[in-house]
């Protein structure tokens, strides 16, 4: 409690330091009075007075200067007089100060900048199953001279590759795009992916409400199904639990909803604060370009 | 011979001179503390200064401006009820530690 006390003394002093300095000042000044007043009444002469009533004291300084030591906190007072001297010294060369603030500026601003791009696509893992097995499949073609990320299988290729190959799990083909989401009164434009079948299981997640798109869907002639993220869910649905069998309209098409992602699943993946649209709806056997997100199975 | 003074003992000797006293200024309880050692503490009077704005901010204390008789301005320090409180434990606290050196101190003889 008294120390408690003390420390809100000295955190008060830093503030009202000029006050306080003053008192002392005036403090000091009229002990030296009092003890030239009882030297003279002794006998000696105004001026002796005066020097032995200095004498007595014993350093006028050091009084003062023990004084501030007891009464502040020492540190915050000396990081405050070097920070004004800084900054008087800075207000001295502009020409120096802008420079050096412009540089730190943009240093720090590409700093942050990069690393959120590098943690948004490095760092941060994919909030599927096992992402570290996770790969893309690419075609490259030599006569296109692009860089062979370009390029995804073509459908008879992934079928092909699903069929033959024994290098991968499973095999998912999948086509991100951006659909307009129209519910009552406003449209929203979100970004969704067409996938087939196996996407669910390449993924190793699944809903936490509903049911996964399944091979059945993407069957010429059946319903159109979607899955929702449960960021979606929320901000359309308000959470509501008999979601499931209703229909979202995207792209002017009508969708059955068939299942909610949890939360913390998110595809495609969004840089941070992207508006809520994670939706996968079945790939139908229209002809979309297909990448392959493939899971290898070396069986390791 | 002229004695230093022990680390944290002046608090407690301005504390019992202004119990004593009632309210002194600076130049008073200097002047105090080397009447009562007859003159054996080696006290710069600059030197309680820091004691003293210690106990204040304890809240031991409270100090005001006033006039001596003389006419002279003079801060006074007054010692507070906590001030009192405070006197007490540290006297008893003075006590304990004295009471253990003396009775090393007459063991070793």
């Amino acid at each position: 409690m008294v120390r408690l006390r003390r420390t809100v003394a000295k955190l008060r002093n830093l503030l009202a330091n000029k006050h306080a300095e003053e008192d002392l000042a005036r403090e000091v000044a009229s002990h030296l009075t009092l003890l030239a007043d009882d030297f003279e009444r002794r006998g000696m002469s105004a001026e002796e007075a005066r020097l032995a009533a200095l004498r007595a004291l014993g350093g006028v300084e050091q009084a003062k200067q023990a004084h501030r030591d007891e009464r502040s906190l020492l540190w915050i007072e000396q990081a405050m007089q070097d920070l004004r001297y800084g900054l008087r010294t800075l207000s001295k060369s502009p020409g120096f100060t802008s420079t050096a603030v412009l540089t730190l500026a943009v240093g720090i601003g590409a700093c942050t900048a990069i690393f959120s791009l590098v943690n948004a696509v490095l760092i941060r893992s994919l909030p599927y199953g096992d992402s570290s097995r996770l790969v893309y499949l690419y075609t490259p073609i030599p006569q296109f001279k692009l860089s062979p990320e370009v390029f995804g299988p073509t459908y008879a290729d992934f079928y092909d590759l699903k069929r033959e190959s024994h290098s991968f799990q499973d095999l998912t083909a999948f086509d991100q795009s951006i659909f307009s989401l129209a519910s009552p009164g406003a449209a929203e434009r979100i970004s969704a992916a067409r996938v087939d079948g196996d996407f669910f299981r390449t993924f190793q997640s699944s809903p936490e409400l509903g049911r996964e798109i399944s091979p059945d869907d993407n069957q010429l002639g059946h319903e159109k199904v979607a899955v929702i993220s449960h960021a979606l869910w929320q901000a359309i649905f308000g959470s509501a639990a008999d979601v499931l069998h209703r229909s979202l309209l995207l792209d002017g098409r009508s969708y059955e909803i068939i299942g909610v992602m949890p939360q913390g699943f998110e595809y495609p993946p969004e840089p941070e604060g992207a508006s809520p649209g994670v939706v996968a709806d079945a790939l139908g056997t229209h002809s979309f370009m297909v990448e392959g997100y493939v899971r290898c199975s070396h069986d390791d | 011979m002229s004695i230093q003074i022990l680390q944290g003992t002046l608090d407690l000797m301005i504390l019992r001179t202004l119990a004593t006293m009632g309210p002194q200024h600076a130049y008073g309880i200097a002047t105090r503390l080397q009447q009562v050692s007859d003159d054996a503490l080696n006290l710069n009077q600059g030197t309680i200064y820091p004691a003293l704005v210690r106990i204040e901010q304890r809240g031991w204390t409270r100090g005001s401006w006033g006039k001596t008789e003389h006419g002279r301005e003079a801060k006074y320090y007054a010692i507070t009820r906590a001030g009192l409180k405070a006197l007490d434990e540290e006297t008893e606290r003075w006590r304990q530690m004295s009471g253990v050196v003396e009775k090393l101190l007459a063991e070793e003889q």
